[in-house]
């Protein structure tokens, strides 16, 4: 390049010294952090999961730095470790993922003796069979959730299945994830398998069929939470598998009347579980888990992300959650005997690979 | 001329190949320079004398042989370490420095004090009369300024031996003549030894104590502007040293003697050394028209004589160069302008030298 | 006379070469070992073993390619990227041609300023530049609003995004800079003599085009093709993010092997498979675009001076000039425009129309820590990368170009080679080798890995500088008395001072721009790119648009001020 071989002569040594100084003012802030005696604890969590303020706060009473890694997807989630690019103390993960986790080594058997905030946990949430890998508790719910059918309310009455999904007027106003994981057991209840995280080979013809359809009928897949807002938001999309609640929630709050539905197939449902590495096993660790356990962080949770946590509603009215918020919540309605019965906990699939070929060659239009 | 002990700079026996070159850029060279000589290497492009320069300015290693300072080795002498300028042939000014900073520079190298180094500097400059410019940038410089600058450049720290290689290869006629003289001068003045690289015969002749003729990679004579102008020692020499027929003869036993042959005709008093085929160089400037008609008489009758026809002419300002057809060769004659204007094609002349200023060469 | 000399014992032959192997080759081997050599042999040999249960097995095998022999899937990806790839630099070459044709040969003021403002929009995070397409081009998009304004649609077309026209737009917005750079340069150099020899010669305009400076630019053209190329084909995001359904390219599917799938030696399979391809495609390019003979001089173009009065039909044909010049910087700032325009809007969505004016987003920046903290990094990271790469590039270049390395021709290839890696592999290969090496992940991991194609692209730059360079200048010094370092720090860096600032300048716009690579090193570090890639997912906060105007801006402000700055030294220094 030669646009800047000109002659420098204005003081350069001037420009220079400047260049030096705002070196060593970038470089000073690193250097002069504050150390803690302790080795920081490294989250990898999800969004609205561990605001870093809080984080901050519960660090300086504890005299240990706490740094939340937020990630994408559960891929991200299971690579990020398993390459060494991070190397958490603490992971959130949903329940189908875990026996993956602990195969791989990168959660070990959770001690539960260490958290006595367990009994914090809603009585509704039957976790401790999904969190059992090889008869040892690997992990302790933090929060959980449905992944239902929203729609754009002003444009559809509210759908019963997912077979809307499917429905030729809404050609080209689909909008799903880019998550295998969770968007497979959709599909696999959609086309009514009998039990979603164990499919038949005819149930993998059907899914395949049923991708090979939905294709044309989706636009753009949502690369996370806020891009799905904006596509919603833009009108790109009209209805969609939900990844998040937040997502309806949000819109309402930008004025679109969105809403979700839970169809009658059964809606995936996840539980977001507290697991720790080997480098986590520490009882500082312990104590950060059980205080995240605690109905006050529990209910500041819930109010400032929407998300259900884990409390009970009387425990989260305690808690000083408002009803306003309360109401965005899955939590009222899951007191109800029956709605646990339209919910299907994530779990383990019967060959992950073979999903994620088909999801791949769904992606690439090559099913 | 300069005996051993006196020799500033000494090469012997330099050898030098370049990687994946078929035949050596240097080969078998020897000479010494004295101090205060004026030293030329002269030779056509490819010869090896720029090589040969960067030998002695140490850019270059010898394969073999020898490069001596004072009779000290400094072979293996890095250049920054000798004692020994160049005046590049592209200038070489650092264009980011301005003219005095560029003359200063080897001062400044040497430690000098700024004040020092920059008085000196214009010294310098003012020494090749560019005193004026010394804030200018090279890029504002006419060719010849920049020539003077590298120079004051060079001679700056005045060095014990000065590289030129080929500096006034870029200039126009008039300022090479003005540049000759001022070299000249300088070096008398300055007294240091100047190794001269140029392909320009005229000015290595002109300036040089000694001269070395160059031909793939050897030395093909070495000797004064004289001897290498009158005494050609190879075919090659009278080629390229000044401007020379080169006519095939034959060498053969005639009236008694060994006689040269040109197309049967005998040349009285050329002196030719066996029989069999050879060359015969003889200098434009050396050969002689006549009329035709007239008789080989006057103290001329010693000399060879051959008729001829003229086939072209061309004018050169003060003399003229007559193409005179003689049978199957051509003779080229250089005449004064004044009384040559009777030379015109088609008009039979007479050729004749003196078979004492040519030169026999076997092949 | 007999020279004496020649009587003298003539020295031993030596048997050595000078300098051939010196210990300033020494680094580049360090290097290309470190960063080249081993990162790639880890995933080639990756990629000839299995997996089993998700876990990988040590026992070679060609299990990974027999998979991709058979998988019509990949076949299709991987054309697909390369074709839309391929197209792109080509409609980027398109398009900078005449950008570059008109800054080089036509302009004679303030060239540098247009050079510069190509480069500007590479400041700006390549996500938000796209982030902006998307609001160009979307149901209620600039485009189809104004469109459906004007009568000429009745209903906002779906043609525009989500579609491969979408990509194929973005990626060539992309490539523009990069063939514009390598354009201009080459035709800045054609000396202006050769154009006057090809019009007397009796050649009309096109035809000097055609036969001289045409062949002439040709292997740069080749070589802002390959930049291009390179820069689109590892990239996933961007299809991700405009391309919809269709917008799957095959550097997701790498990923997705390295992520989820954990199937490692699938996923460097592809990647290698990846590689060849993009590796034979450039080989082919290069081969395309090489001219015989090399252009000699250092002249620069010299343009007539246009100082006779034009006749009108002249004025209307330099103006119409103009107007198609300022076209493709339209193009390359639209997003931009954009981006600004919604650092101003009341509204938390990133979508038309718009709410309302605001500033609460540029006060909102100084309370954003985590922002902040990921802008300092990113000013950290880059500056280091640059002076680690600056460094070395520099040394390197001398080292290659003075003989002080073995097979030089071949290192000079072999260190660009994570160049032609596309991002998602080299970030990958790059945790491999870092892991190995017990680096932890943050700065120092991003440092090396950013490094690793930041130094190549410095080292083109200088190495090109040095070639054109007087190599007496060197000789001059050194016969002037300078040692190595003296003639390296009084006449060598001077010379080429412009070469290293301008590859400084691209080598913090590639790193301040990187989130392919970082995104696998960063751990808990994050970098403005990373950051704002985590805030598109999730808590998207207009702030963003905020600080990268913010860094539009300013970059804006110092390159106006450089140019005044030289302008003035310039006129300084005629006066003198």
């Amino acid at each position: 390049m030669t646009f800047h071989t000109g002659d420098w002569a204005p003081s350069r040594r001037g420009v220079l010294k400047g260049m030096g100084a705002a070196a060593a003012t970038l470089a000073a802030p690193g250097v002069l952090s504050r150390a803690y005696a302790q080795e920081p604890i490294v989250l990898l969590t999800w969004e609205t999961y561990h605001d870093p303020a809080w984080c901050k706060e519960w660090g300086e009473a504890n005299g240990v730095e706490v740094k939340p890694v937020v990630i994408g997807s559960v891929d991200e989630l299971f690579s990020q470790p398993f390459s060494g690019a991070v190397q958490p103390d603490v992971m959130y993960i949903e329940t189908g993922s875990l026996p993956r986790f602990k195969e791989a080594g990168l959660i070990v058997p959770f001690d539960t003796a260490k958290v006595p905030n367990i009994k914090n946990i809603t009585p509704n949430l039957d976790w401790k069979k999904y969190t059992d890998v090889g008869g040892e508790v690997v992990a302790v719910p933090y929060n959980w959730g449905t992944q239902p059918l929203m729609y754009n309310a002003d444009a559809m009455p509210a759908p019963d299945s997912w077979k809307a999904l499917w429905d030729p007027k809404y050609r080209g106003k689909v909008n799903i994830f880019d998550d295998c994981t969770i968007c497979f057991p959709m599909i696999a209840l959609a086309v009514g398998a009998k039990d979603p995280f164990n499919l038949t080979d005819a149930d993998f013809a059907a899914c395949e069929e049923a991708l090979r359809t939905l294709r044309p009928q989706i636009r753009t897949i949502a690369r996370g939470f806020d891009d799905a807002v904006t596509i919603y938001a833009a009108g790109e999309a009209l209805l969609g598998y939900c990844q998040n609640i937040a997502v309806v929630t949000s819109l309402q709050d930008k004025g679109k009347n969105f809403a979700y539905a839970l169809p009658k197939e059964g809606t995936p449902t996840w539980i977001d579980c507290t697991g720790v590495s080997k480098k986590g096993d520490r009882d500082i660790v312990y104590k950060f888990i059980n205080d995240n356990l605690s109905t006050k962080w529990q209910a500041r949770f819930i109010e400032a992300s929407t998300n259900n946590g884990v409390l009970d509603l009387s425990e989260a009215k305690a808690g000083g959650v408002s009803e306003a918020t309360l109401k965005r919540t899955n939590i009222p309605d899951s007191q109800a005997g029956d709605f646990w019965e339209k919910l299907v906990i994530l779990q383990k699939p019967e060959d992950f690979e073979r999903r994620l070929q088909i999801w791949n060659d769904f992606k690439a239009g090559t099913l | 001329m300069a005996k051993t002990s006196q020799a500033i700079l000494t090469l012997a026996g330099i050898d030098k190949t370049y990687d994946g070159a078929a035949r050596p850029a240097l080969d078998r060279i020897s000479f010494t320079v004295a101090p205060g000589e004026f030293f030329s290497i002269l030779g056509p492009s490819g010869s090896g004398k720029t090589t040969l320069l960067r030998m002695i300015a140490g850019f270059e290693r010898p394969d073999i042989g020898r490069v001596l300072m004072d009779g000290a080795d400094i072979t293996d002498v890095p250049p920054f370490r000798r004692d020994v300028r160049t005046v590049f042939q592209s200038y070489a000014l650092f264009p980011h420095m301005s003219v005095l900073e560029n003359v200063a520079y080897p001062l400044r190298m040497a430690g000098a004090r700024k004040a020092e180094r920059l008085a000196k500097a214009r010294d310098c400059l003012a020494l090749v009369s560019m005193g004026d410019f010394t804030t200018r940038l090279p890029h504002q410089l006419s060719g010849g300024q920049r020539q003077r600058v590298a120079l004051a450049r060079a001679i700056v720290c005045r060095p014990r031996v000065l590289l030129l290689d080929e500096p006034l290869g870029a200039l126009d006629l008039r300022l090479r003549q003005q540049m000759q003289h001022m070299l000249v001068s300088l070096q008398r003045e300055l007294g240091i030894a100047f190794v001269y690289v140029t392909h320009d015969q005229g000015e290595a002749l002109s300036m040089s104590d000694r001269v070395a003729v160059m031909s793939e990679g050897r030395i093909a004579q070495l000797g004064t502007p004289r001897e290498i102008y009158f005494d050609p020692a190879s075919e090659f020499v009278a080629q390229f040293v000044g401007r020379s027929n080169l006519l095939p003869i034959e060498a053969a036993p005639h009236e008694g003697s060994l006689t040269a042959l040109l197309g049967g005709r005998a040349l009285k008093g050329v002196m030719v050394p066996r029989s069999g085929p050879a060359r015969m160089a003889i200098r434009f400037e050396c050969v002689r028209l006549a009329d035709a008609g007239t008789p080989a008489g006057h103290p001329a009758d010693e000399a060879c004589a051959i008729e001829g026809v003229v086939e072209d002419v061309l004018f050169l300002g003060n003399a003229l160069e007559v193409n005179v057809r003689c049978g199957d060769h051509n003779i080229i004659a250089a005449v004064p302008t004044l009384g040559g204007e009777g030379y015109r094609p088609g008009r039979p002349v007479r050729v004749m030298f003196d078979p004492g200023q040519a030169t026999v060469f076997h092949g | 006379m007999a020279d004496l000399a020649s009587d003298m014992s003539l020295a031993p032959a030596r048997p050595v070469r000078f300098h051939r192997i010196s210990v300033l080759g020494w680094p580049v081997y360090a290097w290309f070992i470190a960063l080249v050599l081993v990162p790639n042999l880890l995933l080639i040999g990756t990629s000839f073993l299995r997996t089993s249960n998700g876990f990988i097995v040590f026992d070679p095998s060609f299990a990974s390619y027999l998979r991709l022999w058979k998988s019509a899937s990949f076949q299709f990806l991987l054309v697909k990227t390369l074709a839309t790839s391929f197209g792109a630099a080509a409609l980027g070459c398109l398009i900078a041609y005449p950008m570059a044709y008109y800054a080089a040969r036509v302009v004679q003021k303030n060239r540098s300023v247009l050079v510069l403002l190509v480069i500007i929009p590479l400041w700006i995070s390549l996500l938000m530049r796209v982030f902006a397409w998307r609001m160009i081009l979307g149901q209620n998009g600039i485009l189809n609003s104004a469109l459906v304004g004007s009568g000429l649609l009745d209903q906002p077309s779906e043609a525009f995004l989500y579609t491969g026209f979408s990509v194929l737009l973005t990626y060539t917005y992309i490539s523009i800079p990069f063939c514009f750079i390598a354009i201009f340069t080459a035709l800045e150099k054609i000396p202006h003599a050769l154009i006057e020899a090809s019009q007397d010669s009796g050649a009309s305009a096109w035809q000097t085009f055609r036969h001289v400076v045409w062949p002439l630019s040709r292997p740069s053209v080749a070589i802002g093709f390959s930049l291009a190329f390179l820069m689109t084909v590892g990239d996933y995001v961007t299809p991700s993010m405009v391309g919809g359904i269709d917008g799957t390219m095959i550097g997701m599917v790498i990923a997705s092997q390295f992520g989820i799938a954990n199937n490692w030696p699938y996923g460097a399979a592809i990647a290698v498979c990846l590689m060849l391809s993009v590796g034979l495609i450039l080989a082919l390019v290069l081969w395309a675009g090489q001219t015989r003979g090399v252009l000699t001089g250092d002249e620069g173009a010299r343009p007539p001076v246009a100082s006779r009065r034009l006749t009108s039909g002249q004025r209307l044909r330099r103006a119409g000039g103009r107007m198609l010049f300022a076209l493709p910087y339209l193009f390359l700032y639209a997003p931009l425009a954009i981006m600004v325009l919604m650092s101003f809007n009341d509204s938390t969505v990133q979508a038309f129309p718009l709410s309302g004016a605001t500033l609460r987003w540029y006060a909102e920046l100084a309370g954003n820590q985590p922002m902040l903290e990921a802008v300092r990094r990113s000013l950290m990271v880059g500056f280091l990368v640059v002076l680690v790469s600056g460094v070395a590039a520099t040394g390197f270049a001398f080292a290659l170009h003075y003989g002080r390395v073995r097979r030089a021709r071949f290192f000079e290839f072999a260190l660009a080679v994570p160049v032609a890696i596309p991002g998602v592999v080299l970030g990958i290969v790059m945790v491999l080798a870092t892991q190995l090496a017990q680096i932890p992940s943050g700065v120092g991991r991003i440092v090396i890995g950013q490094a690793s194609f930041v130094m190549p692209v410095m080292l083109m730059i200088i190495l090109a500088r040095l070639r054109r360079l007087d190599g007496a200048l060197l000789e001059a010094s050194m016969d002037s008395g300078a040692n190595h370092w003296q003639s390296f720090v009084h006449v060598l860096f001077p010379s080429i001072r412009g070469a290293i600032i301008g590859g400084a300048l691209l080598g913090f716009t590639l790193s301040a721009d990187d989130v392919m690579v970082t995104l696998f090193l960063a751990g808990t570090s994050p970098t403005l790119p990373i950051w704002v890639w985590n805030q598109m997912r999730f808590g998207f906060t207009p702030s963003v648009n905020a600080i990268f105007t913010l860094v539009g801006v300013g970059s804006l402000l110092a390159i106006l001020v450089c140019n005044r700055l030289i302008f003035h030294a310039k006129a300084r220094g005629r006066e003198g």
